[in-house]
């Protein structure tokens, strides 16, 4: 494992404030020539010094723990307020058509019912979207899915919400529906949005691909494909909105407060400091809460009835109408030399985005610049298309399109090891990103690239764990393989600015108030930030109390999504207890007479490093400051330094930093019943600094487990855009019982880039044990499955058509 | 969920007069754990609800006249937990341990699983191969009958019950040393899983350790669990031995090929019966002491 750590003194007495606000580069950087790289006889290894922080590195406690353990976090389920009323929305039966006729009038004359709502109640803009806009927040004609919103209920009971749904009525001319992409892609398909099925389409070139395929050795063709996904978070989609000194304020369950607050506000054509979205404690999102759930809704029942009103989502309507992983398929070819060293890479990959694009765009962009998988391939020609359908939207989920193309990047590796006899583990590091790798998209990686330590450091444990002898089935009818898979992810928004704020305030006690945008779902980025702080105002965990994703309190903190809070916000926050130290760096110097770039700050003391008896505590300094005038003040933002992705092809850079993973599994097949147990996963991560490594183990766990469940269990089941396995009896996860024994390892790489050199590993926790899944299973039976989840009815079908 | 009058009676007598009384609008929860749904969904709308988990006298568990009687409100928990079952009749034992999870144990009963008679249930293919009778009754008598002929759909009902009568035990044939049973589950995960696949046997030996009687029984390969005298009636006579029991694996294939050769799902229940027969059939050979 690899230790690096700069002295955090020096840092934060060095770096100019002018250095740390990042810009965005706006001209892509130009394309350099790509040749094979050399492959250095030994890992890169700089300098390392050990690390040394009093509060980063620490498994301190997670700040919402207590409260959850004792069950005391209120949920925007729990929430209840006198004279409130209960919201539902009535929803599309059909997957494509128009409606004919709409009939409100019965419900709205039923006693206690307060309000019936339709597009035409909508004072502003009718239209939702992250990226495109292109989601009707009530459907004003044309529908596109099963579960597109018509209408809005409020009344006094959930029981009269249920009555007045039924009371609604509607007739629908109902259309064809375009329930496949080779049928979307057809000229006399129907179209669901605009002239054109097409949503979008991405080309990645560089270098000659055809010459070079003629000078490969060896060259592996295949393709894959993965199903929908549903992310299944625990709570379901749930807020409460109500007026408080006129601010129309909303407590949600989200993963984007400040996209919520400028959708509600824009529908309701109010200007944006008049909503307030406040982040209800959050029980899980993976990418599903990113999306317009219940808030535009809620804040249009609120707007006409005045009173504070609830929506909560069934299980059944959340898992309906929120956003699906993308169903892809990819094709991938890829050649070599004898060596193993590889040349070229052609792939071209589909994706189904659904009715509306939601994060299409980002998913799309994100699998190809990733396509190629963390290796060095100096020749590649990479293409994509996704299309519109009336099937369910697709949108974010953990990963972005990264887990589905790991099958394929993953899968093509391990056959090319099987078939140039290679061990899998040697072929990788033969090919692995290191520091002066250029990409595809013409970026030099420059720092923080510990792919090669994850490869090392899980074939050490896997050797530790296993070897020949002792690694036997554990009964007959059983076969039992190995797998492994690797993954990188770019942290931030693609190519794309996305940047984050925080505030800082260091009370006279010493406490600090730190006030961040960014959405604690469950990952913990509230403990994360806190020990940023404290760590560069050299104060204790305990001082920091942070008040997180409140929009009329807190900066825009981006979505928490594409693993970037600990990176953006993490900075940010660093950024603003920079400014607010700074302050305090200025009396501490004046008082001690020592000059303010040899001052520690450390454990609530300041001393000189040069002396350390020249010192001070923090009490006594902020007493100073008191006595002096001064207030200790903070404000910090940060945006990754990445420039926009040529149109032409995709040059450019495209993420600051990435993390890097690998992943080993160990399952066992029963040939008889074709049962599949995952017996023990190692998986490995490089995420730079771990600022707090038991909540980076702990996301780790989750994400195995829930790879697990991606590559053998979770499959949502289809027929005419109607989703058949909406609760989590019949959308199949994996529970306690079979979660593997899971060894997470962590590998600090080294990097100037984030807080204290910190990426993320939100989604790269998941990432690898998929693909490392799929090829377990083929070493333990035999046969190559190319499509995810690998069912037990799928090995059953091949073992039998085998024999 | 739609409002109800809620009757929670003590004794069977009372919970009979109130069956008979509202019989036209009454559903009868013990667990709950599958009326719940029901009501939530709208699927079940009745007027009254009458919970049955009160009856203390229906929750036990004892052998007499040659049989043993699983009362209706026994939990699957207890189930799980009772000696006389875990040393006695391992493949009800086995089914208790697959059921659900932890909670759906603790609340589901034997007599709701038995009553709901669903396709992916565990209970039906298990008590179908001890040759379960059950007992009814309602304000009218008792009458009996054998499981196989009480898992008959009967309007709303899965089952033969009648609006007006109550489940109140199921009884199956003292477990003796000639005899050993076997259940064996796929479900898609170790836990709270509904059956994708089952099937459950109980053989009698005789002094030969040769097989002198078989019933064997398939689940969720047809709108209740079935029988197979053709499986039967090849084991009959077999030693017990996996060598000369093996061949009779294609005959499982075969049965559910014939059952249900147009589903989708075919492909992998004609070859997974083999696996969970193999298994039944071990465990089998095991409780003999013959492995």
């Amino acid at each position: 494992m690899k230790k690096n750590v700069r002295n955090p003194e020096q840092t934060t007495a060095t770096i100019d404030t002018s250095v740390r606000d990042s810009k965005v580069v706006t001209q892509p950087p130009q394309r350099k020539t790509v040749e094979p790289q050399e492959v250095p006889a030994q890992p890169q290894k700089s300098e390392t010094l050990d690390r040394d922080f009093s509060v980063l590195g620490k498994n301190v406690n997670k700040k919402d723990a207590y409260e959850k353990v004792i069950g005391k976090t209120q949920f925007a389920g729990d929430m209840k307020r006198p004279n409130m009323l209960y919201g539902g929305v009535f929803r599309s039966k059909i997957p494509a058509g128009f409606i004919d006729h709409l009939d409100i009038s019965k419900a709205a004359a039923i006693p206690g019912v307060a309000c019936v709502l339709t597009y035409k109640d909508i004072p502003g803009l009718n239209q939702t979207g992250i990226i495109i806009k292109d989601e009707p927040i009530l459907v004003e004609n044309k529908i596109r899915r099963i579960g597109d919103a018509i209408c809005l209920v409020a009344a006094e009971t959930e029981e009269l919400v249920e009555e007045a749904l039924n009371a609604i009525e509607i007739e629908y001319d109902e259309i064809e529906a375009v329930l496949t992409i080779d049928r979307a892609a057809e000229a006399d398909s129907p179209k669901i949005h605009g002239e054109t099925n097409l949503h979008q389409s991405k080309h990645l070139f560089c270098g000659d691909v055809d010459a070079a395929f003629e000078q490969c050795d060896v060259i592996v063709e295949k393709t894959y494909s993965s199903g929908m996904k549903s992310h299944m978070f625990i709570e379901p989609d749930a807020g409460l909105a109500e007026y408080v000194n006129g601010i129309l304020t909303i407590y949600v369950s989200t993963q984007n407060p400040h996209f919520d607050r400028g959708e509600v506000a824009n529908m309701l054509a109010i200007s944006h400091n008049k909503v307030n979205v406040i982040q209800a404690a959050t029980g899980g999102g993976f990418g599903g809460k990113l999306d317009i759930g219940v808030q535009c809704h809620l804040g249009l029942l609120c707007y006409h009835t005045g009173r504070p009103i609830k929506m909560v989502r069934k299980r059944e309507e959340s898992t309906m109408v929120s956003s699906k992983r993308h169903p892809m398929t990819m094709h991938y070819k890829t050649g070599a030399k004898k060596d193993g060293t590889i040349l070229a890479m052609k792939i071209h990959m589909t994706g189904d985005t659904g009715a509306y694009a939601s994060y299409g765009p980002a998913v799309i962009t994100r699998a190809v610049v990733h396509a190629t998988g963390p290796y060095y391939v100096p020749n590649v020609d990479i293409t994509a298309e996704f299309y519109y359908t009336n099937n369910p939207m697709s949108g974010a989920f953990r990963g972005f399109g990264v887990p589905q193309i790991s099958i394929a990047h993953e899968g093509q590796m391990n056959a090319l090891a099987r078939e140039l006899g290679m061990d899998p583990i040697d072929l990788r590091i033969k090919n692995a990103h290191r520091v002066g790798t250029i990409l595809p998209t013409g970026q030099e990686l420059t720092e923080s690239v510990g792919f090669v330590e994850t490869l090392e450091a899980a074939r050490e444990k896997m050797n530790e764990l296993f070897n020949d002898e002792t690694y036997q089935p554990s009964a007959p009818n059983k076969k039992r393989g190995l797998g492994i898979g690797c993954m990188w992810y770019g942290i931030g928004n693609t190519g794309l600015p996305n940047p984050a704020g925080a505030f800082v305030e260091v009370l006279g006690d010493c406490s600090v108030n730190l006030l961040v945008g960014c959405a604690d779902i469950g990952q913990g980025s509230t403990t994360v930030m806190a020990q940023i702080c404290a760590e560069e105002l050299g104060l204790n965990y305990e001082d920091i109390n942070v008040t997180y994703a409140h929009t009329m309190v807190t900066p825009e903190g981006g979505a928490t999504s594409a693993s970037r809070q600990t990176f953006i916000s993490g900075k940010a926050t660093q950024n603003a207890a920079y400014m607010a130290k700074q302050t305090l760096m200025e009396v501490a110097s004046d008082y001690l007479k020592v000059p303010a770039e040899r001052l520690i700050f450390r454990e609530r003391k300041i001393w000189d490093r040069e002396d350390p008896d020249t010192k001070m505590t923090y009490p006594m300094l902020m007493m100073e400051m008191r006595r002096i005038g001064k207030l200790a003040l903070g404000v910090g933002s940060y945006n990754p330094k990445t420039t926009y992705l040529s149109p032409k092809d995709m040059s450019g850079i495209p993420f600051e930093v990435y993390s890097y993973a690998t992943a080993i599994v160990d399952l066992e097949v029963n040939v008889e019943t074709y049962e599949t147990e995952v017996k023990n996963v190692i998986s490995v991560h490089d995420v730079g600094t771990a600022v707090n490594p038991q909540m980076v183990e702990a996301q780790i766990e989750g994400g195995v487990v829930m790879g697990i469940g991606f590559a053998l269990f979770e499959d949502v089941i289809l027929t005419r855009g109607r989703i058949k396995n909406l609760n989590f009896s019949d959308y199949i996860i994996p529970a306690a019982m079979d979660a593997p024994k899971i060894y997470p390892l962590i590998v600090e790489s080294e990097g100037e880039a984030g807080p204290f050199g910190a990426k993320g590993v939100g989604e790269p926790a998941l990432i690898p044990t998929i693909p490392a899944c799929a090829d377990a299973v083929e070493n333990a039976v035999g046969i190559h499955f190319g499509n995810l989840p690998i069912l037990y009815i799928d090995i059953a079908r091949e073992m039998n058509r085998k024999r | 969920m739609r409002a109800f009058n809620f009757f929670s009676p003590e004794t069977v007598e009372e919970a009979l007069d109130l069956l008979s009384q509202h019989q036209d609008s009454i559903a009868v929860i013990a667990g709950g754990t599958d009326l719940i749904i029901d009501l939530n969904e709208g699927g079940k709308k009745p007027d009254y609800v009458l919970d049955i988990s009160q009856l203390k006298e229906l929750d036990y568990i004892s052998e007499s006249d040659g049989m043993l009687h699983i009362g209706a409100n026994t939990t699957f928990a207890t189930l799980e937990k009772n000696e006389l079952i875990s040393e006695y009749y391992p493949a009800i034992a086995k089914m208790a341990d697959y059921m659900g999870s932890p909670q759906i144990r603790e609340l589901g009963t034997v007599g709701g699983n038995v009553v709901s008679a669903s396709v992916a249930g565990d209970s039906p293919t298990v008590f179908l191969a001890y040759d379960a009778t059950v007992v009814l009754q309602s304000k009218r008598g008792t009458r009996e009958m054998s499981i196989e002929e009480f898992n008959v759909n009967r309007g709303k009902f899965r089952c033969q019950i009648e609006d007006d009568e109550l489940l109140i035990e199921v009884k199956i044939p003292q477990a003796n040393s000639n005899f050993a049973t076997a259940y064996r589950k796929f479900g898609k995960r170790k836990s709270l899983a509904i059956v994708v696949l089952a099937t459950a046997m109980r053989i009698e030996r005789d002094r030969d350790n040769r097989i002198k009687d078989a019933r064997v029984t398939l689940g969720a390969v047809s709108l209740h669990p079935m029988r197979s005298p053709k499986i039967e009636k090849a084991l009959i006579g077999k030693k017990l031995d996996m060598e000369e029991l093996e061949p009779v694996l294609q005959l499982y294939t075969e049965e559910i090929d014939a059952a249900i050769a147009s589903r989708p799902s075919v492909v992998y229940k004609r070859e997974g019966i083999r696996g969970l027969a193999k298994g039944c059939m071990m465990d089998v050979l095991e409780q003999y002491g013959l492995v």
